[in-house]
């Protein structure tokens, strides 16, 4: 049996069907909070977000133009309670730097040392222009295409192609 | 398009597993520093919050559910507030607009903002704050804006982008 798309179970959804939405947060929940702890959220807060962006999204399927996907339309919803929260939280809490996290040589699986990369990685997101974080997470993180990039954060293709190669570049260059 | 700009375009779909590194790309990685800089640094990436507990979507769900239910039945959603709002705001713009043409001299021929305002200022006490946030805005955009809607950032080509990032971040 095929898999309905996420087209199909808006639709079931939209006709009383309760499962459709079970289908739905199992499928974008774990990607969207991910999305969501690289885009400058509290850990304690992602829950909560990423509940209150379906909760918003099927709230308001009726007014959903369905230019894009549902997964574009989600995103949306969630980018913008992230900025919101970002505003009364005034940023991350970063966690500083404990002596387990530091490389020493004697980690042959090398996770701490991937450990360390990922809060520098998180660190110099935090520094980036919103759109720029933005496009880079939802291209190298979520895998997602310029089009449905720019339907996401309401840019242009070409516009999301050029934040993207600059958040690399600078990245490349802080974190490297 | 450059080796280097075709790898870096692909880096986000070989990494799920979709039409993996040919041998070519394979060598030219090994060799290029800087397309293997960003393929470890699209990897971290990719990785970000891999290590963050699992969901437990059917709690996440049920929340939603029961939030969903115990929504006041009246209350619109919010992409339905915006036109009404605007609407109101539009609305208080065209009767403040109209207000200060009449009543100035030239019967409508003079400025916004240079004619005599005050006889309409009493009516703008009467506005909630969203609604003269949206008054000044349709004020401030009549006045300002020239008579062909210029460019926003959104129709710049990549390249005109490309300069403009380029010149803001020095």
């Amino acid at each position: 049996m095929t898999a309905q798309t996420d087209d199909e179970l808006v639709a079931s959804f939209s006709a009383g069907a309760e499962f459709a939405a079970d289908e739905l947060v199992r499928r974008h929940a774990t990607s969207l909070g991910r999305f969501l702890y690289a885009n400058g959220a509290q850990e304690s807060d992602i829950e909560d977000l990423v509940q209150e962006a379906f909760f918003k999204a099927f709230r308001a399927l009726d007014g959903w133009r369905r230019e894009a996907s549902f997964k574009s339309w989600l995103y949306q919803i969630a980018a913008n309670l992230n900025r919101d929260q970002f505003r009364r939280r005034k940023g991350r809490e970063m966690v500083p730097l404990d002596d387990h996290d530091v490389p020493d040589g004697s980690d042959p699986e090398g996770e701490s040392g991937a450990n360390d990369l990922e809060r520098r990685l998180l660190a110099e997101l935090d520094r980036l222009p919103r759109l720029q974080r933005e496009v880079f997470l939802l291209r190298a993180q979520q895998g997602m295409e310029y089009d449905l990039i720019s339907a996401t954060l309401g840019t242009t293709p070409g516009a999301a192609r050029v934040h993207y190669h600059h958040a690399v570049k600078r990245l490349k260059e802080k974190v490297q | 398009m450059t080796t280097c700009e075709r790898l870096s375009d692909r880096m986000p779909q070989v990494l799920r597993g979709e039409p993996a590194w040919t041998a070519d790309e394979v060598a030219h990685l090994a060799g290029c520093a800087d397309c293997a800089a960003e393929w470890r640094l699209i990897g971290a990436a990719a990785e970000l919050g891999a290590r963050l507990p699992t969901f437990d979507s059917a709690r996440i769900a049920n929340g939603v559910h029961q939030r969903l239910a115990s929504a006041p039945p009246d209350v619109v959603p919010i992409v339905r507030r915006r036109p009404f709002r605007w609407a109101v705001g539009l609305a208080a713009a065209a009767a403040v607009v109209l207000a200060v043409r009449m009543a100035s001299p030239g019967g409508g021929s003079r400025p916004i903002g240079t004619g005599p305002t005050i006889g309409v200022l009493s009516e703008l006490d009467e506005l909630t704050g969203q609604e003269l946030v949206s008054v000044l805005e349709v004020l401030d955009s009549d006045r300002l804006a020239p008579s062909v809607e210029g460019p926003g950032l959104g129709d710049l080509t990549p390249d005109e982008l490309e300069h403009l990032l380029r010149s803001w971040e020095g």
